[in-house]
């Protein structure tokens, strides 16, 4: 009797959305991208401040990553998706704001306005620089990963979880999708795949 | 969502008839020692038999069978016997390894501390019509 394969699980691929989604993966600052410059520019700011970048660079990674630093700092934090909440009463403080540019700019606006009227500090992800500036947000930070952070996350994704991708193949990528993260990691996913059932035919066909 | 943290060691779960397939309808047995878990104050530990999807994009989650016992109910690590269990597997889903989504069964036992960490150990198993 042949013993199966191992049962599927969150571990079979290293880069399911399970390990790269959005906050699964811990915030690594660069010399572009840090926690300390978006609380430097916050608190240089009375209107707020935001983080841009491309699509999957890791924009939501780094808003996650601000809430504990801030409290360590003594201030009320909370994290809204601007298309669906309201930030919830309380004290003033850092409201981290997801979703903002899927907002139109009157609500935008609006918005900005009964935020900052709440003394809400709002920190903001946007794709585009310029929506930052039509709406006096300066721009704290650009997110833009590079090789050596992708080398970084690879390391991370796979130091327990085996793949027959290898670093090459996510540089590879990285090098083609540029700083969208995400695209990078669902090639990756494909990879794994398709690489994990070439090297299982034979072994089920000797079987 | 499955929003599971990474597995951690330090408890053990196993399944009695190993990493064979089980049937739908078949009895899962097995049993779990939380071991070194207990170096820390625990509140509670949960037995969950449990799908998950797991792919690219959502994840869908169900849980079959939870157990929880409370830190009273616990006996000391030194006198620690195995918890055992037993679970009636159901008709469906099966496990599904495809490549954009996987459905995939497993034993969970997750371990609440005090200090409001969690850990968790998980065995993945087949739910399948095909025998081996």
């Amino acid at each position: 009797m042949t013993r199966p394969p191992a049962p599927p699980s969150r571990s079979t691929n290293p880069f399911a959305t399970c390990w790269t989604a959005p906050g699964r993966l811990p915030w690594i600052d660069s010399a572009g991208a840090s926690v300390t410059a978006v609380l430097r520019a916050a608190e240089g700011s009375a209107g707020g401040a935001a983080i841009v970048g491309p699509h999957g660079a890791g924009k939501s990674s780094l808003l996650r990553a601000l809430a504990e630093p801030i409290r360590r700092l003594g201030r009320h934090t909370a994290t809204i998706d601007a298309a669906r909440d309201e930030p919830p009463a309380g004290p003033a403080g850092v409201l981290l704001v997801e979703g903002f540019e899927r907002l139109t700019y009157g609500q935008r606006r609006r918005r900005l306005r009964r935020w900052r009227s709440r003394g809400l500090l709002p920190i903001v992800t946007l794709h585009r620089p310029a929506v930052a500036w039509l709406h006096g947000l300066p721009i704290a930070t650009r997110v833009a990963p590079d090789a050596s952070l992708v080398a970084e996350l690879f390391e991370r994704l796979t130091l327990d979880r085996p793949t027959p991708v290898v670093l090459s193949d996510a540089l590879h990528s990285h090098a083609r999708h540029g700083p969208d993260l995400r695209s990078v990691w669902f090639d990756l996913y494909y990879l794994h795949e398709l690489r994990r059932r070439s090297e299982r035919t034979p072994a089920s066909h000797a079987a | 969502m499955n929003d599971a943290p990474p597995d951690e060691p330090g408890a053990q779960v196993w399944l009695d008839r190993g990493g064979r397939r089980y049937a739908p309808g078949e009895e899962l047995t097995g049993g779990y020692r939380v071991g070194d878990w207990r170096d820390e104050p625990l509140t509670a530990v949960e037995l969950s038999i449990l799908w998950y999807t797991s792919g690219q994009g959502e994840e869908d989650l169900y849980v079959h069978h939870f157990e929880r016992r409370r830190e009273p109910s616990m006996p000391s690590r030194a006198e620690e016997t195995p918890y055992e269990f037993a679970v009636r597997l159901p008709e469906s889903p099966l496990s599904y390894d495809g490549v954009i989504v996987k459905v995939c069964w497993a034993v969970r036992v997750r371990g609440c501390f005090r200090s409001g960490r969690t850990r968790l150990v998980e065995l993945p198993f087949w739910l399948s019509n095909h025998h081996a």
